[in-house]
């Protein structure tokens, strides 16, 4: 019985206590309850998580038997003040320690916040890297195609160049440096529909001699076999500078 | 960022590189005469008794930039531009074609209308009419020919221009001496002087009216001007010595001379107006030949001074001589093309005369002629060719030679000695 | 198939058009150029030939000719004598003398003429310092005017370089 005594005193002593620790969490933490409200809810967790096991006081006084007497009803009102005082002392150092760590926490915070920064930066910087590279590739071989054009359409240029050397008969008033740039236009047939002056020489001999070596082509008839997508792109207008580098003057 | 500048100059240089790619270089040529037809010019029966397109055909052809298309390969012989089958001449290989007719105008006068068709681009280039006496029509001739060159070699054309030579006679042990004065191909021979005393260096005046000449008609040289026109004769000195070489300023005010009246030839220069003589050299060697530069400013002659003949310059006013050749044992009588900077003389690299040709600029001496005793270069006023004395066997002949020399051509040959060639400036 | 016949179409059509542009000669609408030939006929002049006096036939019997090397005016060894010969005539019976220099064809005409003078020169200045007067010679050099020899050849220009003295 006095065993089943003890025990019901330990159970409202700790009832007591554990009402007093919600009255005081209900006094003391209103203030902090705001500043609780504007951290972020994971942190929230965390501290959840971390501040009840530490920072919940072992009861610390024995249960004892309810006894109606005045003396250890004042001891124990003594006693409870004391605990209360104790109460919030730790409450208070609870919230000192919940400050420091919020700080550290928004420290962390802020290095990960930087930490997200530089991340986001290097992604970043990798993901140019790429494009760079992607373009350099399309350059490459943007280069690499025309090279293949080139390959193609040089031996029609040669053809061309050969065949105009042949046809131009400079006049006497011709000299070096002289130069004439003319724009032919053909046809798939490789026929000379047109020549134009794109930029004179200022002797108009000279000039007139261009014109007629590219006339008097007439057809480059071995444009027939060309691809004729290669064709539009680079046979249709022709451009041909005339400056001769075989005179004596 | 300087890898985006790198990328862009790079895209820049790969964008230009294939633009400069693109153009096709056509640097060397092949010269080959222009294909000219000369339609026969329809004369209206209008009897002139010479074939203005021969006329033109052989000077044409005769400057060796051009070959003409024989007149019996032709299809049609149009008149006018409008007449004309482009097709026709080109088949005939033909690059451009003359088409010409003449009808008179009245009071003896005839007019020659003609136009250069481009047969190649199938346009009409150039359309000129020209008008003269009945007697005139190489002239008209030789006027197509002027513009057909002209606008096709884009030089000024000299067929126009004139010829005063002189030639040599010996008939039993008697000589004559005979100065003429013809057209530039020859043709048209007029006696200018005639005389059993040598006729030497005969020199045009600027405007193509006068010349100047030696001769011995007194006993000794003088130095004579004569209107071609009017006949009219004056003897512009008469020194103990030599009166030789004259040369006429290009203004025509002065004339540059050769005296030895103080003991060795000097060069003199002699005002036309004021009739005062001026010594420009004062040497004991042989100074003569002065020719003009085009400025008017300085003369180049012949001396021996340096111990062989050669080419010197005079500045008229300060008369500073310099000398210019020195490659060869014989370099004399300049003869200038108008150009200022070609120099034609005779030169003897070792031991055979030629014309050379000699580049005031760059001091180059180019050997023009490959016939023997050649001397007396004239350079025509277009600088295209020039005319020079030569042998053939014991004769001395005319031939011309362009001053690139890819054009050799002789006069027709005459009776006598032909020798010192004079070709005249532009007549108009 | 359809687009490439349109294009050719198009083409020939573009051709055509080149064609017809180009054949149709153009019509000078102005009026041409023209120039007027003048009269250019040459007349004749007449030498004045009245002081032109035929040349006296020289009566002494030593050599009269003098010969020179080419682009020379040095007299020749084998010229002595007959020179000695003239200038002691000369003094002893004075009479007016005229020495004419000649030169071959080789070389220029105005150059050959100062040439002809420059051996004609000295010929007068040896017969000078013997004791002629000057007064009694004149010179005048015909340069290659006046060959004696025919025929572009070495024996024919060795005869041509000459003085003579009349």
């Amino acid at each position: 019985m006095s065993n089943s005594l003890s025990y019901s005193a330990a159970i409202l002593f700790s009832l007591v206590l554990h009402l007093a620790l919600v009255a005081a969490l209900f006094v003391d933490w209103q203030p902090e309850s705001e500043r609780v409200m504007i951290q972020p809810q994971f942190i929230e967790a965390k501290l959840v998580e971390l501040a009840p096991k530490k920072k919940v006081p072992p009861p610390k006084a024995k249960p004892k038997k309810p006894r109606v007497d005045l003396a250890k009803k004042q001891r124990e009102e003594k006693k409870r003040l004391a605990k209360i005082a104790s109460q919030k002392k730790a409450a208070e150092k609870r919230r000192l320690e919940e400050e420091r760590l919020k700080k550290a926490e928004e420290q962390r915070k802020e290095q990960l916040r930087l930490e997200e920064l530089r991340r986001q930066e290097q992604e970043a910087e990798r993901l140019r890297k790429e494009s760079e590279f992607d373009q350099a590739l399309a350059a490459e071989q943007a280069l690499i195609n025309a090279r293949e054009d080139e390959q193609a359409a040089n031996s029609y240029r040669q053809l061309i160049q050969q065949r105009l050397s042949e046809n131009w008969s400079r006049p006497p008033s011709a000299r070096l440096g002289m130069e004439t740039l003319i724009r032919i236009r053909l046809v798939p047939t490789g026929r000379v529909v047109g020549v134009t002056v794109l930029k004179s020489s200022g002797d108009s001999a000279f000039d007139r001699s261009v014109e007629q070596a590219a006339l008097k082509a007439e057809q480059f008839v071995e444009l027939q076999t060309m691809d004729p997508a290669l064709f539009e792109r680079k046979f249709r207008q022709v451009d041909v500078a005339f400056s001769p580098e075989d005179l004596r003057l | 960022m300087s890898q985006k500048i790198f990328a862009l100059i790079f895209l820049l240089l790969l964008s230009s590189a294939s633009h400069s790619e693109l153009v096709i270089r056509v640097t060397q040529g092949n010269d080959k005469p222009t294909k000219i037809a000369i339609a026969p010019i329809d004369q209206s029966g209008i009897q002139s008794g010479e074939d203005i397109s021969r006329i033109i055909e052989s000077d044409l052809q005769r400057s060796g930039l051009f070959k003409t298309i024989d007149r019996r390969d032709m299809l049609a012989f149009p008149g006018s531009a409008q007449d004309v089958y482009y097709r026709d001449w080109r088949l005939l290989g033909s690059e451009y074609l003359v088409v010409g007719k003449l009808r008179s105008v009245g009071d003896g006068r005839y007019q020659l209308e003609f136009s250069l068709l481009n047969v190649t681009a199938q346009k009409t280039e150039l359309t000129h009419k020209v008008n003269g006496s009945i007697n005139q029509m190489r002239d008209l001739a030789h006027l197509v020919s002027d513009k057909v060159y002209q606008e096709i070699t884009g030089i000024r054309g000299a067929f126009s221009t004139r010829l005063a030579y002189v030639t040599a006679v010996r008939k039993d042990k008697k000589y004559s001496y005979r100065l003429s004065v013809a057209d530039a191909d020859g043709a048209r021979e007029q006696l200018v002087l005639e005389s059993a005393e040598p006729i030497m260096s005969p020199s045009w005046s600027g405007d193509g009216k006068e010349l100047a000449y030696v001769s011995f008609e007194t006993g000794r040289p003088a130095i004579f001007r004569q209107n071609l026109v009017t006949a009219k004769r004056e003897q512009l000195t008469n020194f103990t010595g030599l009166n030789g070489a004259p040369a006429w300023s290009p203004d025509g005010s002065q004339m540059a001379l050769v005296l030895s009246k103080d003991g060795n030839p000097e060069i003199y220069l002699l005002n036309l107006n004021s009739k005062k003589f001026t010594r420009l050299t004062r040497h004991f060697a042989i100074d003569t030949e002065p020719t003009w530069m085009p400025d008017g400013k300085s003369l180049l002659f012949t001396s021996d001074r340096g111990g062989t003949p050669q080419i010197y310059k005079l500045n008229i006013a300060t008369k500073a001589t310099e000398r210019l050749t020195f490659s060869g044992n014989y370099n004399a009588r300049p003869s200038l093309a108008p150009d200022g900077r070609t120099l034609a003389m005779v030169h003897r690299q070792t031991d055979t005369f030629h014309i050379a040709s000699f580049d005031l600029k760059t001091g180059r001496m180019i050997e023009l002629t490959e016939t023997r005793l050649d001397e007396s270069p004239t350079v025509a006023p277009n600088g295209a060719m020039l005319m020079y004395a030569t042998k053939q066997g014991d004769r001395g002949v005319l031939a011309a030679v362009s001053l690139d020399a890819g054009v050799r051509y002789m006069l027709p040959s005459r009776t006598g000695d032909v020798r010192e060639p004079a070709w005249s400036p532009f007549l108009r | 198939m359809k687009v490439t016949s349109i294009k050719s179409g198009l083409i020939a059509l573009l051709f055509a058009a080149f064609l017809a542009g180009c054949s149709s000669n153009p019509v000078v609408d102005e009026e041409p150029t023209s120039t007027d030939i003048e009269d250019t006929s040459v007349q004749t002049g007449q030498v004045d030939t009245s002081e032109i006096e035929d040349v006296a036939v020289d009566t002494v019997t030593a050599d009269t000719i003098f010969y020179f090397d080419f682009d020379k005016a040095l007299l020749k060894p084998e010229s002595r004598a007959a020179l000695l010969e003239h200038s002691a005539m000369l003094q002893s019976n004075p009479r007016n003398v005229r020495l004419e220099g000649h030169a071959d064809e080789r070389g220029t005409r105005e150059y050959n003429m100062a040439l002809g003078e420059r051996r004609a020169l000295a010929v007068k200045e040896f017969l000078v310092l013997q004791g002629v007067s000057p007064s009694l010679i004149e010179v005048i050099s015909y340069g290659e005017e006046r060959a004696a020899a025919y025929g572009s050849n070495d024996d024919a220009w060795a005869l041509n370089r000459r003085v003579e003295l009349k």
